[in-house]
Order: structure tokens, then C-alpha cells, then sequence
């Protein structure tokens, strides 16, 4: 629908042919673009369609449609739009028990479908000592919606999701990776393909927050994983309003929209990390934002450098775009040991790659290639994080107090009993 | 047991108000016109386009002049380096069928 805002908007009568599926979507994209008026012809073509006699039997019933959209006078409220009235979106919001504040925030859509914590004013309060910006301080404004992500509701996102204090400067540096041009997250969060953004954090605050970045990384289990993760899904859906079915059109959608958070196992890497290979200093905090709607796990069929390279390129194959090749420390270790580095592993995977035969698939911009991240802990498993666009990184700025703030809240661990 | 009352506040975000817009004044008729046919990056578009140029062909023959216009890119036209280059061809024609192949 942008494309017919901007016919619109640059005084040219226009109309769309839209799936029937998709009429919420378009309605909404309308809207957010202060059109709201604009015309689409509902058809019955099947999405992404390569069957010519289907699409012409679509196009012949809705033609009529077409002409009429753009011949027809248009209507009073399609001349002069009336604004909707406005959400409340400050102060309290409601009073209730904690039972009755789950039913509230789930029937406004305002949850992922699990329970959250009550984002009362002290726990908001509690939130922002994660941070030396003020509540009121714009990171930026969330597609499709625009919605201003402001570091208070950033916050009550996260207090929602359950995450720490300490989690605040991640989430802050995560959205403003987020919401660079180069991520493309105004495409991947509202298009078919149900991509989910996927984190990697470097830097001592790794340690700090106790991401995971060894066994499990990508397993729930670990509070800083599943919370940052998470409330970077609560604000795609309350700032950005990327709502699934009617923004936000994943057809299958994507379990890693409830988190896909790992730290790179930066201590049992034998190479430089992940962000001082990519523009960071080593002791920097960098958090790197991508936007993958797949994650495959193989194991090599060797374990020499060979095999564990064949094995990657194998399952490849030709027609990937983005690659997060995630290597576990035993893999790393036996690459370097044979002389890989990570550039020469990129190089490898890249000038190896079969030719790409035509899919006839939309052409996405913005593919970048391979990049190599260390996680996971023993065993011998290697992941394929599969996109299609950009990798984004952003610094990481902890607030003044940040020792006091790690000394708080970084004891909060799980002690799991022997049995 | 009475539970805990809480006071909670919202996790929707602000907006600008958006300045609302109406559409633009429709063709009296399509006859004798440029109508432009846009289709986006999706693979089903192009196809939608040239469907849409045959059904209008027949129906009108002559009495209309069809352009088209093919996104390259995959972003937000509006916002991406295609922009100037479809502000251009918008000048050119009298009206606008979008495909966008979804």
C-alpha cells in the first residue's frame, strides 16, 4: 500500500490490487501513512502466485472493481479523513489483581501470549536505573506504526517481559540497531517471511548479564536471553503496532519472535570476537541486530577442518543470501588450529558457492553474505541462522552507576539442585 | 485471600498525530487517459501487471495508453533510491494500478 500512498501523495488518482487475505494490512499500512482513505481492490489471486491462468481469472473479475476505484467521486470521509481517537498511553491504565491484570493486557493485545510481569510505576522506576537517559528520551520511532520508542516505554516493555534492570542498555542499543535503514526492519517485521530479529551481544557485559553464550544459548532457561529477547518482541508489537494477521503478515510465523538472544562464547573463542572483527574495539559492548526466519543445526560429517567446512557449504547449497554460521568452541578451536580464520571461512563459503539458480522468488536487497559467531557449549553441533538482509551493530552505553547495578542484580542466578 | 491491587500503566507507545490526507480527485473517465501500471519486487506482480494490461487492452483497445513501471529494490519505494526515479513516472501518467503480488 505505501507504493499507492505515494502515488497519492503525489496527486495521481491510485488503486491496489490487494490478496484478500491481506485487507487488514492494507487498511492499516493506509492509515499509518495518513491516508487512510486509500483504495484497494480485494482479489482472489493466490499470494505470490506463478500460476498465469489464476492471476488472469483474479485480474478479470476484479478489473471492473479497478476502473470503478478510480473513476468513482470520492466520498466525504475519503475527501476529509476524522482522526481516530486516541489510546491512552500515559499514566495508569488500570487497577487490578494480578489475575485480572494478565486478562487486561492480553485482551488489548499487548502480550505475547504468556504471562507478564505488572509494569506498575515502581517497577517502571526500578527499570530505568538500567539507564542515565531521561524517560522521556526518543531511541527512535517504531515501524509500521510509528510509535515513539521512548526510553519509559522501552522500559515497561521490559519490566512486562520480566527482564532486568541491567537488560536496559541492550534494549537500548538493540532498538537503535533495529531501527537503522540498513536492518530493513520495516520490511522484515510485517512481511510474509516471519522473520524475528535475532541478537548477538559481545563485550564484558556478557558477563555481566549473564547472557548465555555456552551450553543452550538459544535454549530458554536464562533470564537475560529470554527477557532481552522478549521485550524487543513486546515492542515490535505495542511501539512499532506490528500486530500478527494484521501488520505483522509471517504466514508461519516464527517461535525465535519470543527471543533469539545468544552472547558469543567470546572465552572459549580462539579468535578475535565477533564485533572487534566487525568495527568494535574488543572491550567495546555491542550488541548486533539481524533479522534470519530460519535456524538449522548440523552436525559435520568430520571433524577435521574438512568436514566441518564441506558440511557447512553442503547445507547451504546455493540460494542462501545471509548466513550467521554459528561455530561451537570445539569446531573453532580445530579451524584455527588448521589455520582458519573467520575471514578466510567467509571467503571460502562465499567464492565456493554452486551458482544460484533463479527461484523466480522476490528479489531482496541488502544480503551481506557469512559471518562467524562462536556459542554453544561441548558437543559438536553447528547452527545456520538463515536471512536474507543486514547485520546492525550498535555500542552498548551503560549508565554511570553500572558496577553498583551489576553487583545488585548479577548474583540473580538459577541454582539448580543435584540429583 | 485478597490478592495485591496494582496500578499499571501502558505498554502502547505515543505517536505524532499524523496529518490525514484525503485522496485525490478520481478520472471522469479512464478513456483517453495514461493509466501507469506499477508492480513491486514480489515475483506475482509483474505477472498481476501484465494481466491487468491485457484485461484493460481489451476492454478499452485504443482509447487508453498504458505505462509501466517495475520496482527494482525491495524497501519502501518512497524512501529508497527508486523514489525520484518513480516520482518521475508518476508525472507521466494520469493515474495508478499497484500490484503488489500479495
Amino acid at each position: 500500500m505505501y507504493d499507492t500512498i505515494f502515488a497519492e501523495q503525489h496527486n495521481k488518482p491510485a488503486v491496489a490490487l490487494v490478496n484478500q487475505g491481506f485487507v487488514h494490512d492494507a487498511r492499516s499500512a493506509a492509515a499509518s501513512k495518513g491516508v487512510p482513505g486509500a483504495r484497494f481492490v480485494l482479489t482472489s489471486i493466490p499470494c505470490e502466485c506463478t500460476v498465469t491462468d489464476k492471476i488472469a481469472a483474479g485480474v478479470q473479475e476484479a478489473i471492473g472493481d479497478v476502473v470503478a476505484a478510480l473513476t468513482m467521486p470520492l466520498k466525504p470521509e475519503e475527501m476529509s479523513p476524522a482522526a481516530r481517537p486516541t489510546e491512552v498511553t500515559r499514566g495508569a491504565v488500570f487497577s487490578g489483581d494480578l489475575s485480572e491484570i494478565q486478562r487486561f493486557y492480553y485482551k488489548r493485545g499487548w502480550t505475547d501470549g504468556l504471562p507478564i510481569l505488572p509494569p506498575t510505576r515502581d517497577a517502571l522506576d526500578e527499570m530505568l536505573a538500567g539507564t542515565d537517559l531521561p524517560p522521556e528520551h526518543i531511541v527512535g520511532k517504531m515501524i509500521p506504526r510509528l510509535g515513539k520508542a521512548t526510553v519509559e516505554k522501552i522500559a515497561i516493555n521490559a519490566v512486562m517481559a520480566g527482564a532486568l534492570p541491567t537488560a536496559m542498555p541492550v534494549l537500548i542499543a538493540a532498538v537503535e540497531a533495529m531501527l537503522d535503514p540498513l536492518s530493513s526492519y520495516g520490511i522484515f517485521q510485517v512481511t510474509t517471511g516471519s522473520w524475528a530479529p535475532f541478537l548477538i551481544v559481545n563485550g564484558p557485559i556478557r558477563d555481566q548479564l549473564r547472557i548465555n553464550g555456552s551450553s543452550g544459548a538459544l535454549s530458554p532457561g536464562d533470564i537475560a536471553n529470554a527477557s532481552i529477547g522478549r521485550a524487543i518482541g513486546l515492542m515490535a508489537r505495542n511501539l512499532g503496532g506490528a500486530r500478527k494477521g494484521i501488520e505483522d503478515m509471517g504466514v508461519l510465523g516464527n517461535p525465535a519472535k519470543y527471543s533469539m538472544v545468544l552472547a558469543e562464547n567470546e572465552a572459549a573463542s580462539p579468535w578475535p570476537p565477533f564485533h572487534a572483527r566487525h568495527g568494535s574495539e574488543a572491550d567495546d559492548n555491542c550488541v548486533t541486530v539481524s533479522f534470519p526466519n530460519s535456524y538449522v543445526q548440523i552436525v559435520p560429517r568430520g571433524t577435521d577442518d574438512a568436514g566441518i567446512i564441506d558440511t557447512i557449504k553442503e547445507r547451504l547449497g546455493p540460494v542462501w543470501r545471509q548466513a550467521t554460521v554459528v561455530i561451537c568452541p570445539s569446531h573453532a578451536t580445530t579451524l584455527a588450529e588448521a589455520g582458519w580464520t573467520p575471514e578466510r571461512l567467509v571467503q571460502e563459503l562465499e567464492t565456493t558457492r554452486p551458482p544460484v539458480p533463479d527461484t523466480g522468488i522476490g528479489r531482496l536487497s541488502g544480503a551481506e553474505g557469512a559471518r562467524i559467531v562462536v556459542a554453544g557449549g561441548p558437543g559438536a553441533w553447528i547452527g545456520l541462522v538463515l536471512g536474507v538482509g543486514r547485520w546492525v551493530s550498535r555500542p552498548v552505553c551503560v549508565p554511570a552507576n553500572w558496577d553498583k547495578l551489576v553487583r545488585k542484580y548479577g548474583e540473580y542466578v538459577p541454582n539448580y539442585l543435584r540429583y | 485471600m485478597v490478592e495485591a491491587l496494582y496500578d499499571v500503566l501502558s505498554p502502547w507507545a505515543e505517536t505524532d498525530p499524523i496529518p490525514l490526507s484525503g485522496i485525490t480527485a478520481r478520472l471522469d473517465d479512464v478513456r483517453g487517459k495514461r493509466i501507469g501500471l506499477y508492480a513491486n519486487y514480489k515475483r506475482a506482480a509483474a505477472p498481476i501487471q501484465g494481466a491487468v494490461e491485457a484485461e484493460l487492452s481489451r476492454r478499452y483497445g485504443s482509447a487508453i495508453t498504458i505505462e509501466r513501471f517495475q520496482q527494482a529494490g525491495s524497501n519502501d519505494i518512497g524512501s529508497s533510491d527508486e523514489g525520484a526515479q518513480f516520482s518521475r513516472w508518476l508525472e507521466e501518467v494520469d493515474a495508478v494500478i499497484v500490484a503488489v503480488g500479495d
